[in-house]
């Protein structure tokens, strides 16, 4: 498991970083589309994360609407701050707020999964590779934050 | 009131409210391919194409999560998950990404509309081994894919026709 969530850190790592190569290392069309690239990888771990939230939930009886709709307003955030400036539907904000944002989001999932840790409802092996996983993610999103508002 | 009248009143309580939340959110879920396979229906040809990408990354999204729930579902086998259990889970997400990354309409469609049966199919077969979600998460997931299948065959249906 743990490498399987290692892995799904390397589109993250490699897009952050690319960000920070001098202009002109990578060909022009992954150069323009890096940003593009991380916000849509983001939305869609987002999508897992919170369909794994979900499915964890569906183990045990003492969970509400509320609790369920929490994970799919937060898809939904996710999303609209993954869609191109172009989009109809796009968040009308710059670059690097929608990284900032998106790291946000991922914070409320990890607080998310770790509330159902703490009721011993998650595995504790699971706990830990979440932190670390998100914390990563975290990372590469404020870096990607960074850049686009330099 | 008996105590295990008033046991059995306590445990069911929870479990009942537990399928009724998941399946109004699910069904909320489903509004979305339903209007906007309307929409394409109804909506002149030439404005279409921010309900079709809509539409488009809605389904890879739905693929994404159901994939998600899988996961969720194997991290909490009361042994652990297994490796082909979590490899079954990533294995949707993998299928999602050309729903994202792909511009061509006529593959994001197809990936959708074969993707969603396929991920049912195998979550039936999941739960009948007892390594799957429970039964009554199926009961809910079963109509709704159907729904969704017809939706996004209607929208594809409408797309081709244009």
């Amino acid at each position: 498991m743990t490498l399987l969530g290692a892995a799904g850190l390397i589109p993250f790592i490699g897009a952050a970083a690319g960000l920070w190569l001098p202009s002109g290392v990578l060909p022009t069309i992954i150069e323009n589309g890096l940003g593009d690239f991380l916000l849509i990888y983001a939305a869609v771990i987002i999508a897992y994360l919170t369909g794994l939230n979900a499915g964890a939930k569906l183990q045990n009886a003492s969970h509400s609407t509320g609790q369920f709709a929490s994970g799919q307003a937060l898809l939904l955030v996710a999303f609209f701050l993954a869609l191109p400036m172009s989009a109809a539907f796009s968040t009308p904000l710059p670059d690097w707020a929608r990284f900032f944002l998106m790291s946000v989001v991922f914070a409320i999932v990890l607080v998310m999964d770790l509330s159902l840790a703490r009721r011993s409802q998650i595995p504790q092996w699971f706990r830990r590779l979440r932190i670390f996983l998100t914390s990563c993610v975290g990372a590469c999103l404020l870096l990607a934050a960074v850049k686009t508002g330099i | 009131m008996s105590d295990a009248h008033h046991n059995a009143k306590l445990t069911t309580t929870p479990q009942a409210g537990l399928p009724q939340a998941a399946a109004v959110l699910a069904y909320a879920g489903a509004l979305a391919p339903i209007i906007g396979a309307l929409i394409i229906w109804l909506r002149p040809a030439d404005d279409l194409a921010t309900a079709i990408e809509f539409l488009l990354v809605y389904g890879g999204a739905l693929i994404v999560f159901f994939g998600g729930v899988r996961w969720g579902v194997a991290v909490m086998r009361p042994g652990g998950p297994s490796f082909a259990s979590l490899l079954g889970g990533a294995i949707p997400l993998l299928m999602a990404f050309p729903v994202f990354l792909l511009s061509d309409v006529f593959t994001r469609f197809m990936i959708i509309l074969v993707a969603l049966p396929i991920l049912l199919w195998d979550d039936l077969r999941a739960t009948r081994r007892g390594s799957g979600a429970p039964d009554w998460y199926l009961g809910v997931r079963t109509p709704l894919t159907i729904l969704m299948l017809i939706s996004y065959a209607a929208a594809f249906a409408a797309v081709l026709l244009r």
